[in-house]
């Protein structure tokens, strides 16, 4: 039977309500617990106004990825807890690993773990916590997983009021905890994953519908109903239990049945097996703590504990008896006070411990002896270092206290009671029962006890009416003393209440009680005082009960071992009489006597007459009747009487060896199996170890196997990457040795696939020098990059080296990564970029070339130097009115207009203009061109040219076009003149034409000499000569000499025209028309000018017509333009020209 | 007694050429003259009734003489290779302008419009 110590749940003031004041549920899961929680979450539709805590068996050395997973498939919050969260409704908290959950004010906090991984119950100790901080608001659900963690802590939730689920186990992936829940009996719903919530929803909503008081009314009117029906069918009576627990609690599983009518309720226990054992189980719950109430058990240390063991007499062993020891906490307590006190006594006393109680899974957890690590703290530190083994999170009580501790299934009411007992602790069992049950108990206890022997009640409990037995020692402590006396009815105790069959039993005239009529307590005085000594036997010969003075003749055990048989525990003479006697009585059924008996007593001889009495229940009153008086004993007596004994008392005295022998047999067998059973506990508790080790590892399992998924596509991408990648990547550890590098990697440094893991030191490298080794060295040092050049040994090559830190996933720094980048060709593509850059440069300032920018929107003009220098600004930021402004007037709306219309797309800018950039330089031709630029917001880039330069070139080109057009008009003029003069003065027209030509090829040669740039300024007098007379010069000798004079360019054709004419007239009439003729023309400078000379020697005709020609005409027009004389002398065979040139036909004259 | 022309021209055989022509329309020719000086010099002495004027002299251009002349109300037929004839016009309103080399019946059809004109003042 187990006791309810705590206060029940309507009873307590309950803590500070935080803001949250919903159901919350604990959820504890394992192995296979992803899949469960996954299910279970999935069917939540918000809002279901809960708070959910997730307890799953987690690796703690592992990121749990639990929360992540979790939230994707569910509406509701889910978060991981680290620490100090407020519950909140829809909220799913999940435990972090390496860590225990505590729920504490609606807070929950993380606690440390003590014990080792595999010894951990996370579940069972944040159950406990929910249990406490929310009372009957607090409800639990078991999921899938192995061993059995959770089961104790759902003890604590329904103790508490609350409601406990566990998933159905053909469902659950690992049913193992499941099953354990479930096999305690006090799981309201057996549920699959994904009906969890919603049964959660069903039973709050009820409770919430259904106000306590109505249905506690009903139940009331049928206690007696519902407590026959228990008894039928279990055979437990709790008639005597206190009511208004016992409503309390069929109330609550009503609740979970949802059924409203108590009669309905009745019902379903007559008609339910399950339902029975389920308000059974109920009805039993309750947690004891180690050294509840601490006062009360330093003072059974100082007044019973201690006085026992320092008075022990070194005979028999100590005895206690715990009834209703639950879950063994408190026999333990006892148990250690006791070893306690022998250890500062320094004497080893043997003690035995009877912990009885009528939960065999209560049992199961005090025989385990292992204890959350939370109970730690109610043990009192000295005995809590010598008596226990801390574990992670749990401990176990020594061995020493173990075996002192022998649990057994036992009912206080319906089994017979320990015997000679120096302890009974008793405490907490009494409350729950009625008055009329207590005064069943308390004399058995009475008899229980030694003389002398102690009672120890709980704090609430008296010895009411039964001061008579009990002395109070301390009774506000509740210590009691058994009184002396009333030794004499040790044994009808049990049988009354053996089968349910035996009702009429408390009117038996045996019956102990102090407030019996006056004329039992007469009849009783007889009995005890002045009747003979009789025994009340069944037809087996066991002893129903005793009166009068019987120790004569038998010899009680100390023990029970020997049970309450008569004819065993008849001393010698009379127990070879009560035989015959009880099958005479049972086969005639009629009174028998057998006289003359001689009992052997320990200390003498007492003769007898043993009258056999039948009743009419097959009982036998057995009286005896002395009828001599007693003979102090003497050895040789015994052997005279033995010798009286006879074939008989052999037979007896055989069958009675035997059953002896019969009963060591049992008793062995009863120890060996005891010693297996607690085999089989440490068996269970190993295997429980390991299956919590299991689970853990199967949840690992799980998550890596999310984890190795993301990890395998997370390496695919990497090694692709790594093998797509020009970069030289090369991965270090801490000791520089190579983790891992790319295929880029091999051209810097030629590594092997067997290279990884091998310093890199010893790999060789192509770059120049080794440093790198230093900067990775630094880099793991300090986690600051490097970054820097590095040359290839021969320097054909440059790399573009960063060492970088590798890093953990935890920040830590664990190597380095040396990342090279081949920069050759960028490096000689920027060389070439800047060669070209600076040839543009150069380009463009030779060219006097401005570069300029111009903002269409803005307006805004950045010119470069060359550009201010163009046009004479002197800022390299100006407005568009200020460029403009330097314009000449005539373009300026030109270049706008064209600006504008450039600054619109389509069209460049080009634009030629005159601008005054400086005194100095003058007006300068500037020539612009630009281009849209399509950027936002839209730049105009173009340049500045100066054309000035061309600009003259062509004014030039231009000028002499029409020189040129004009030298040529004249030459028309003057041969049209020439045809028209020849055309005077010739009749014949072939020799007009042949007169022409040669005119005109003369007049060609003279022009030949002058340049045709027409720049010339002077041409040579000689030259002139040499080329008019040059087809001349076969016909006589021609000399021509003279200084050298320059003729002006406008007197050539005169001059030309002049000579030409001489020498036809000289070919027709003088020297050169005659063989030996010469000609000598010469020149000399004089003040004048030149004198020129015309000297022909040779035969002269006369010319037949002296009429002035045209020749005539044209010689003298000449002269007289030239503003020159002539002197004609003709003697003999010379003739001779003279001509003074003035000083105008001198090209520099 | 005979109406006069001023011939100013520096090329001889375009001046004698021109002296021709002038003198076949019934004009008595002054000149011909090759610069700007000694034209000048010769209108101090007698006005002629028209003036065939080359335009680019040697010594430079004709305008001095050409202004004066038009000053005077003197008409005048410019023969030159400039073709610039707009400009002429416009300075010189009245004048005639020939391109060289000018047709001889062109140039005297010319010099009688012009000749046939009362003289200007001026």
């Amino acid at each position: 039977m187990t006791r309810l110590h705590s206060p029940l749940p309507d009873e307590v003031g309950q803590a500070p309500l935080p803001s949250f004041s919903g159901p919350v549920i604990g959820i504890g899961a394992s192995a296979g617990g992803l899949e469960a929680l996954r299910d279970m979450f999935a069917a939540a539709d918000r809002p279901t106004g809960m708070a959910y805590v997730v307890v799953q068996h987690l690796d703690p050395t592992h990121e749990s990825m639990l929360a992540e997973l979790i939230g994707r498939g569910t509406s509701l919050e889910v978060l991981q807890v680290s620490g100090g969260e407020r519950l909140a409704p829809d909220t799913v908290f999940i435990i972090p690993p390496g860590h225990g959950l505590a729920l504490h004010q609606g807070i929950l906090r993380l606690t440390e773990f003590s014990q080792p991984r595999g010894l951990r119950r996370p579940i069972d100790d944040f159950f406990v916590s929910l249990a406490q901080d929310q009372q009957n608001n607090a409800a639990c659900v078991i999921l899938s997983g192995t061993g059995s963690d959770g089961t104790t802590g759902l003890r604590a939730i329904k103790e508490h009021g609350g409601v406990c689920i566990a998933q159905a186990p053909e469902a659950a992936k690992y049913d193992g905890m499941p099953l354990s829940a479930i096999g305690t009996g006090l799981v309201d719903f057996v549920e699959p994953a994904n009906g969890i919530i919603g049964r959660l929803e069903n039973f709050f909503a009820r409770r919430r519908s259904m106000p306590l008081a109505d249905t506690a009314a009903q139940v009331a009117d049928h206690i007696d109903q519902l407590c026959e029906a228990i008894k039928t069918t279990i055979g437990h009576d709790f008639v005597g239990y206190k009511r208004s627990t016992f409503v309390r609690r069929v109330e609550r599983r009503m609740h979970v049945l949802g059924i409203t009518s108590a009669t309905e309720y009745i019902r379903q226990v007559q008609n339910d097996r399950t339902e029975c054992d389920a308000l059974f189980r109920d009805l039993l719950i309750n947690v004891t703590r180690f050294f509840r109430d601490t006062e009360h058990f330093e003072q059974l240390r100082a007044k019973v504990v201690e006085p026992l063991v320092q008075g022990w007499s070194g005979e028999e062993e100590l005895r206690v008896w715990v009834a209703g020891c639950s879950s063994g906490e408190e026999a333990f307590s006892i148990a250690m006070l006791f070893a306690d006190a022998a250890r500062r006594a320094q004497r080893s006393v043997p003690t035995q411990i009877f912990a009885t109680d009528i939960d065999e899974q209560m049992l199961q957890i005090a025989r385990e002896g292992t204890y959350p690590a939370s109970s730690l703290a109610d043990i009192p530190p000295a005995m809590r270092e010598a008596y226990t083994i801390p574990q992670t999170d749990r401990f176990t009580v020594v061995p020493l206290i173990r075996d002192m501790v022998r649990f057994s299934n036992h009912s206080l009411i319906k089994d017979p009671p320990f015997s000679r007992v120096d302890l009974v602790s008793c405490r907490n069992l009494l409350i729950y029962f009625e008055e009329r049950l207590q005064t069943q108990v308390m004399p058995l206890l009475h008899y229980a006890l030694k003389p002398g022997g102690h009672l120890f009640l709980g704090p609430a409990e008296t010895i009411g009416r039964f001061d008579n037995m009990f002395r109070p020692l301390d009774a506000r402590l509740r210590l009691f003393e058994r009184r002396p006396g009333s030794p004499a009815y040790p044994l009808p105790l049990p049988g009354p209440v053996r089968g349910a069959t035996a009702p009429e039993r408390t009117s038996s005239l045996l019956q102990s009680s102090a407030g019996r009529a006056p004329d039992d307590l007469a009849v009783r005085r007889l009995v005890e005082r002045y009747a003979p000594a009789s025994v009340l036997v069944d037809h087996d010969g066991l002893i129903l009960a005793a009166y009068g003075p019987l120790s004569r003749y038998f010899d009680f055990p100390t023990t029970r071992a020997g049970g309450t048989n008569a004819i065993s525990l008849a001393r010698p003479g009379l127990r070879e009489v009560i035989g015959p006697l009880l099958r005479q009585g049972r086969d005639n059924g009629g009174r028998a006597i057998a006289r003359d008996v001689e009992v052997a007593g320990e200390y003498g001889t007492q003769r007898v007459e043993v009258i056999g009495d039948p009743l009419e229940d097959n009982r036998m009153l057995v009286v005896l009747r002395e009828t001599a008086p007693f003979q102090p004993a003497a050895d040789a007596q015994l052997h005279e009487i033995k010798a009286d004994d006879g074939y008989a008392g052999a037979l007896e005295e055989e069958l009675r060896l035997t059953r002896h022998r019969l009963r060591s047999a049992v008793e062995e067998l009863e120890t060996a199996n005891e010693e297996l059973k607690s085999s089989n506990e440490e068996m269970m508790s190993m295997n429980e170890e390991l299956q919590s080790t299991n689970e853990e590892l199967s949840t690992v399992n799980d998550e890596l196997k999310s984890k190795v998924d993301q990890l395998t596509v997370a390496n695919a991408d990497l090694r692709n990457f790594f093998e797509s990648t020009d970069l030289a990547v090369v991965v270090l550890d801490t000791q520089l040795r190579v983790r891992s590098f790319t295929p880029a990697a091999v051209g810097v440094f030629p590594f092997q696939p067997a290279d990884r893991g091998r310093p890199l030191a010893d790999v060789t490298s192509r770059l120049s020098d080794t440093d790198y080794l230093a900067d990775a060295r630094r880099v793991i040092a300090t986690g600051e990059p490097v970054q820097r050049r590095v040359l290839s040994d021969k320097g054909a090559r440059t790399w573009a080296m960063r060492v970088l830190p590798y890093k953990t996933q935890a920040g830590e720094i664990d190597g380095a990564s040396l990342v090279l980048t081949d920069i050759t060709d960028a490096l000689s593509l920027q060389r070439d970029l800047a060669t070209e850059q600076e040839r543009l440069d150069l380009a463009i300032r030779a060219g006097g070339i401005g570069v300029w920018e111009h903002c269409p929107q803005t307006g805004d003009t950045i010119l470069d130097e060359t550009g201010q220098q163009l046009l004479g600004i002197a800022n390299e930021s100006v407005t568009l009115d200020a460029v403009l402004g330097q314009i000449a007037d005539e373009e300026r709306e030109a270049v706008r207009e064209a600006l504008a219309r450039a600054g619109t797309g389509g069209h460049d800018f080009e634009a030629t203009f005159r601008c005054k950039p400086e005194r100095s330089l003058g007006v300068r031709w500037v020539k612009g061109i630009g281009r849209l630029v399509e950027q936002e917001p839209p730049r105009m880039v173009g340049v500045f040219i100066d054309v000035t330069a061309e600009f003259s070139l062509a004014q030039t080109r231009e000028m002499l076009l029409r020189e040129m057009n004009h030298r040529v008009k004249n030459l028309f003029a003057v041969i049209a003149g020439m045809v028209t003069a020849g055309g005077r003065s010739h009749d014949n027209v072939r020799s007009l034409v042949t007169d022409l030509r040669e005119r005109i090829a003369a007049l060609g040669r003279a022009h030949s000499l002058a340049s045709p740039a027409g720049d010339q300024e002077g041409i040579a007098l000689a030259a002139l000569m040499e080329e008019t007379l040059a087809p001349y010069r076969d016909h006589a000798r021609i000399e021509i000499a003279g200084p050298p004079v320059d003729i002006d360019r406008g007197c050539l054709s005169l001059l030309a025209m002049m000579a030409h004419e001489w020498a036809t007239n000289s070919m027709k009439y003088g020297a050169l028309g005659q063989e030996d003729g010469t000609l000598e023309v010469s020149w000399e400078l004089n003040t004048e000018g030149v004198l020129l000379r015309w000297q022909e020697r040779g035969k002269r005709q006369d010319k037949a017509d002296d009429r002035a020609g045209f020749g005539t005409l044209l010689v003298d027009a000449s002269l007289k333009q030239l503003g020159a004389t002539i002197d004609k002398t003709m003697t003999g065979h010379s003739f001779a020209l003279s001509v003074t040139l003035p000083r105008t036909v001198l090209a520099n004259g | 007694m005979g109406k006069r022309a001023l011939l100013v021209e520096d090329e001889l055989l375009i001046a004698l050429d021109l002296q021709g022509i002038i003198e076949e329309t019934g004009l008595t020719v002054d000149g011909p003259y090759i610069d700007v000086a000694g034209s000048l010099k010769a209108i101090g002495t007698a006005l002629p009734d028209v003036a065939v004027l080359d335009v680019s002299l040697r010594g430079g251009d004709v305008f001095p003489l050409a202004d004066r002349l038009h000053q005077l109300g003197v008409p005048i037929l410019f023969h030159s290779g400039h073709a610039d004839t707009g400009s002429l016009n416009r300075r010189y309103p009245g004048s005639a302008v020939i391109s060289k080399p000018g047709s001889p019946a062109q140039l005297a059809a010319r010099l009688r419009e012009l000749t046939q004109q009362e003289p200007q003042g001026g």
